[in-house]
């Protein structure tokens, strides 16, 4: 059990003593002091102990005291007191409260705490296992594997999980039985451990609901009991679906315990990833505190040259005067000879001072300069360590995904071979954990697809089992993962045939189409290589999701393949989620980013925007005005208009802006929770004069891009529109409010002019559609009312009427409606008014 | 700033010994009258306060930059030791339709609530005292005899946090 529970138990010990030590103590402190105690002995998991805290209420306070401070010293003194198995429950003990008769609170915190320990004791069991060959184990590993099965299965119990508990003690005894050579080993039995600790661990990750994993568990539980030496493995021998192979040299068991002793001595921290980002800003600060001190620098070397040119034109003015310059020569000036010596004299005493002082000046200014370089590299060397602490190295994802690959090996009764190398090329822990599932994807479409039946592998001259091969290597600021096979390859043929097929393209489209770009539809949502959908594959969501993952996480998957030879995916990553390569651009005065992998190019367009441009091929593309999503007005003065353009998941679209600022490496930061619902950012950046700028998430655009013209007016920027919809009549309103909910506005409602203004203050609204013969306050009277307050006076209005006569359009254009609709009105109709009303710059 | 902070504070103390010893004729009456510590600042022509229990600094706001499409209470963002912090604009919560409206090198302070943190803009501090709470809830009488609004940290930003103004249903176009 860890120190650091025994360290919990000490601390709440310690404040039981003060409480107990204190005059000013009340019943209820001393309650809830022991209480506490007993939770925290009960988290050590000694009966003994337990006991003991037990019976400290009963006594005195003074004994209870003197009780505590001798427990306390024995568990200070005994480095390990806790066996928490082998001593026996005391006879005398009183029924025990169900351990899990813990507050919800207190249960979690403390299935949060195993859940922690429990994930590190399977990976370290996974490691060993996978690292043992078809040898049985040597005895060490053996003990260590029965070590760290005991200790899972303890702290379980003390936790209040008892599924859990039972589980890996059945886990405890199998690898007991292999010890005493019970269970004879082999590669399969070893596979099978593997994936039952995958399972556990699988489990474990949702145990406050373990109810539901209660099938999961009777039948792991049974597996694990019925691991025999069966004939079944006999048969199979060492034929297991799966041999994994490590490339890299793999340390001897005795090397890596060593090592691993070594890292013992120095315990590891588990440090909360939020106390990280903040010593991070700290560093972004350090950046504005020492670029601010740079251009300070650069201000104090321009007035040194100043005073310089200052110098030389005096010494210039005095090498002008004659030298025996007297003021008789000048009529004008009164003075004395020897006034005017002493001026020369003072003048050129000065010229020597400050010439003196100068080469000083540089002198300091030139160590200031190599001071801030200094600085500059100590903040590199912090950036870098920040950076590192978050890495981690790609051999625990691929150890992840071993027992995977396994299981759809296994479940394709495909046999395959797993060919790992790199393994210790290091990345964001962020970016590794997000990675699993595409990997896991692409196994499963490696394994489903890519591998020709064996005869035709013998005929080609590979090996019968099909063999995938992942591995990882850092690329400048990119980490880049592979996953091949030696399969069959893709045939682009089959692709432009299945595209065909599945009523994509026109046999005429699919000729037209070259190979490149044929290739890449199978990333498309929807395609799929397979006729019939079983467990593997055929669903047709497959390598759409890798690539929409791979896409958000700031990277980019490519696609190669030689028919008859084999498939490779290359997956290129940002090393960190926390920086990324970033184009700016400038709108109303304000600085925007978006991920420069997004960007394929820069344009300009001309005035007036049309809702559309050409991309590099000069295919037509959406063109978004992003001052209309951002709110800013089109500088009119501007005959050109910059644009960018993107492409984001296949999809390409362009966005205009003022100005382009280019392209820049930006530290990623999140805008807090207050504005995470906005789809419109994937965050914020901070510029290098401590300027918040916003990213804009490039998913969001898409989505306003290609958002059917009809149907999502109302998100047309990306935000849902609000707007107030007034009328008397409840049968119109619910009308109204269905038509322009399906155009995809959001509704309000009211049923007359005051409530509509009421409404007004409570609510923001982004437009106001309103009938004008209501009872009450009429549709005017709230025009008026809108019109006499500068908050609402340009609040895009739109009238329906049932009288339309010219005077009553006159008079609600007068007072700001602009669109007046006849009822009744038809779903395009408002739709089409609400939109020009909403958007005055689209034409 | 400095100074404006100074000076208020001092006048502060003055009007706390004013305030606490006619009022509190016995120690009963003192008990039953709570005292709590606050920053008063006028938003509006209404006063408010906030406890200081909530504030972890009063700093002055650099740039604000805005937001688009953020809830009509949050004037922008700012650069906060180099983290992004909102910063929350009193005045656009109100009914009468005003929007947030923040400026650089105005008064802020930094709040936090269940580890999330944001900045309220105040503009200008009237004074940090302990005052004592009024006869109408939620309230507190401040030097100058007004009844100050004590604002609910946690309330104002689980407000802004559902307020529906930047509510988009983006996610179902996915």
């Amino acid at each position: 059990m860890s120190r650091a529970i025994v360290e919990i138990f000490i601390t709440q010990a310690k404040s039981a003593l003060l409480v107990l030590q204190s005059n000013s103590s009340t019943p209820s402190d001393l309650q809830r002091a022991f209480a506490d105690l007993e939770g925290a002995a009960m988290l050590v998991g000694d009966p003994l102990l337990e006991a003991k805290v037990r019976a400290l209420p009963p006594r005195g306070a003074q004994e209870a005291a003197l009780t505590l401070v001798t427990l306390l010293a024995e568990v200070k003194r005994t480095d390990s007191p806790v066996q928490f198995e082998a001593s026996p429950r005391p006879l005398a003990q009183p029924p025990r409260k169900r351990r899990t008769g813990f507050d919800t609170g207190e249960h979690l915190t403390l299935v949060n705490f195993f859940r922690e320990e429990a994930n590190e004791c399977l990976e370290e069991m996974t490691e060993l296992l996978l690292e043992s060959t078809a040898k049985k184990p040597e005895e060490p590993v053996l003990n260590e594997l029965m070590r760290l099965t005991h200790g899972l299965k303890g702290s379980a119990g003390t936790v209040g999980l008892p599924a859990i508990a039972t589980l890996t003690h059945e886990y405890e005894s199998a690898v007991n039985r292999i010890h005493h050579d019970e269970l004879p080993w082999s590669l399969d039995i070893r596979d099978q451990l593997v994936e039952a600790a995958d399972q556990v661990r699988s489990i474990i990750t949702d145990a406050e609901f373990l109810e539901e994993r209660s099938e999961q568990i009777t039948s792991l539980l049974s597996t694990l009991q019925t691991l025999q030496p069966s004939e079944v493995i006999a048969t199979r021998a060492d034929t297991s679906p799966l041999v994994v192979v490590e490339s890299s040299n793999a340390d001897s068991f005795a090397e890596r315990r060593r090592i691993d002793r070594r890292g013992a001595e120095t315990p590891l921290l588990r440090v909360d990833p939020t106390r990280i980002d903040r010593l991070m800003d700290s560093v972004g600060e350090l950046v504005f505190d020492r670029t601010r001190i740079e251009k300070r620098v650069q201000e104090l070397e321009v007035q040194m040259q100043d005073l310089q040119n200052a110098l030389h034109f005096l010494a210039e003015q005095r090498a002008e005067w004659p030298s025996d310059f007297s003021p008789c020569d000048n009529p004008s000036a009164d003075l004395s000879k020897q006034g005017m010596d002493h001026v020369c004299a003072a003048l050129s005493e000065l010229e020597s001072k400050v010439s003196a002082v100068l080469p000083e000046i540089a002198g300091t200014m030139t160590r200031l300069k190599e001071d801030t370089s200094l600085l500059r590299k100590t903040e590199f060397a912090l950036q870098d360590g920040l950076t590192a602490v978050r890495m981690q190295s790609v051999k625990s994802l691929f150890q992840r995904l071993t027992p995977q690959l396994r299981a759809i090996a296994r479940q394709a009764d495909t046999p395959v071979r797993l060919i790992t190398s790199g393994g210790e090329t290091e990345f964001d822990k962020m970016v590794a954990d997000q990675l699993i599932d595409p990997l896991i994807q692409l196994l499963r479409n490696a394994v489903a697809h890519a591998f020709e039946p064996p005869e035709i592998r013998k005929q080609r001259g590979k090996s019968p089992e099909g063999e995938i091969s992942i591995s990882a290597r850092h690329e400048g600021n990119m980490v880049v993962l592979e996953v091949s096979d030696d399969g069959n390859g893709i045939d682009v043929n089959d692709v432009r045939d299945r595209y065909v097929a599945l009523g994509k393209w026109t046999p005429e489209q699919a000729a037209a189409a070259n190979d490149e770009r044929v290739l890449r539809l199978i990333f498309e949502p929807g395609y799929s290589g397979r006729k019939e959908v079983d467990e593997l594959a055929g669903r047709g969501v497959g390598l759409s999701v890798v690539r929409e993952t791979i896409t958000r996480l700031g990277g980019e998957v490519l696609l190669s393949s030689v028919p008859g030879q084999g498939t490779t995916f290359t997956m290129r990553l940002p090393l960190t989620t926390a920086i990324a390569n970033a184009m700016l651009f400038k709108i109303g005065g304000h600085v925007y980013a978006i991920p420069n992998v997004h960007v394929l190019a820069q344009s300009s367009i001309s005035l007036p925007l049309t809702g559309e441009t050409t991309d590099l091929e000069g295919n037509p593309v959406p063109l978004i005005a992003l001052h209309d999503v951002l709110g800013f007005s089109i500088p009119s003065a501007q005959e050109k208009c910059p644009t960018v353009l993107l492409e984001y998941l296949g999809k390409r679209l362009a966005i205009s802006c003022d100005k382009i600022v280019g392209p820049r490496e930006i530290v990623l930061k999140s805008l807090g929770p207050m504005l995470a619902r906005i789809p419109l950012y994937s965050g914020g950046t901070i510029s290098p004069s401590g300027k918040v700028q916003l990213i804009l998430d490039p998913a969001a655009l898409v989505n306003i891009a290609y958002a059917s013209p009809l149907e999502n007016l109302g998100r047309s920027s990306g935000i849902t529109k609000r707007v107030l919809v007034v009328d008397d009549s409840r049968a119109i309103r619910e009308a109204m409010r269905r038509m322009l909910k399906r155009v995809g506005y959001d509704i309000i409602t009211a049923s007359d002019g005051l409530s509509a203004w009421h409404s007004l203050g409570e609510e923001h609204c982004d437009a106001l559609v309103t009938d004008l013969e209501m009872p009450g306050e009429n549709g005017f009277e709230l025009l008026e009312r809108l019109q006499s307050d500068p908050n609402f006076k340009n609040l895009p209005v739109v009238v329906i009427s049932s009288k339309a006569s010219a005077v009553n359009r006159k008079r609600a254009a007068s007072l700001g409606a602009l669109s007046f609709l006849p009822k009744p009105v038809s779903q395009t109709q408002l739709a089409q008014a609400l939109y020009k009303a909403l958007h005055p710059t689209m034409k | 700033m400095t100074h404006k902070f100074l000076a208020s504070t001092s006048k502060n103390a003055d009007a706390e010994v004013l305030v606490s010893r006619p009022n509190f004729d016995t120690v009963a009456e003192g008990l039953a009258r709570q005292m709590i510590n606050v920053i008063v600042f006028t938003s509006n022509a209404n006063a408010y306060a906030v406890e200081l229990g909530w504030i972890r600094e009063i700093f002055t706001l650099g740039h604000v930059t805005p937001v688009p499409h953020a809830s009509s209470a949050i004037a922008g963002v700012v650069n906060f030791h180099g983290s992004i912090v909102s910063v929350i604009d009193i005045r656009g919560l109100s009914t009468s339709g005003q929007k947030a409206n923040a400026c650089q090198g105005e008064s802020a302070l930094l709040i936090e609530v269940n580890r999330s943190q944001a900045a309220l803009y105040v503009g200008v501090i009237d004074e940090i005292a302990s005052l004592q709470v009024s006869d109408s809830p939620g309230e507190v009488i401040d030097s100058q005899h007004r009844n100050a609004k004590v604002l609910r940290p946690q309330e104002l930003f689980s407000k802004i946090m559902q307020s529906p103004v930047t509510g988009t249903r983006l996610d179902s176009l996915k």
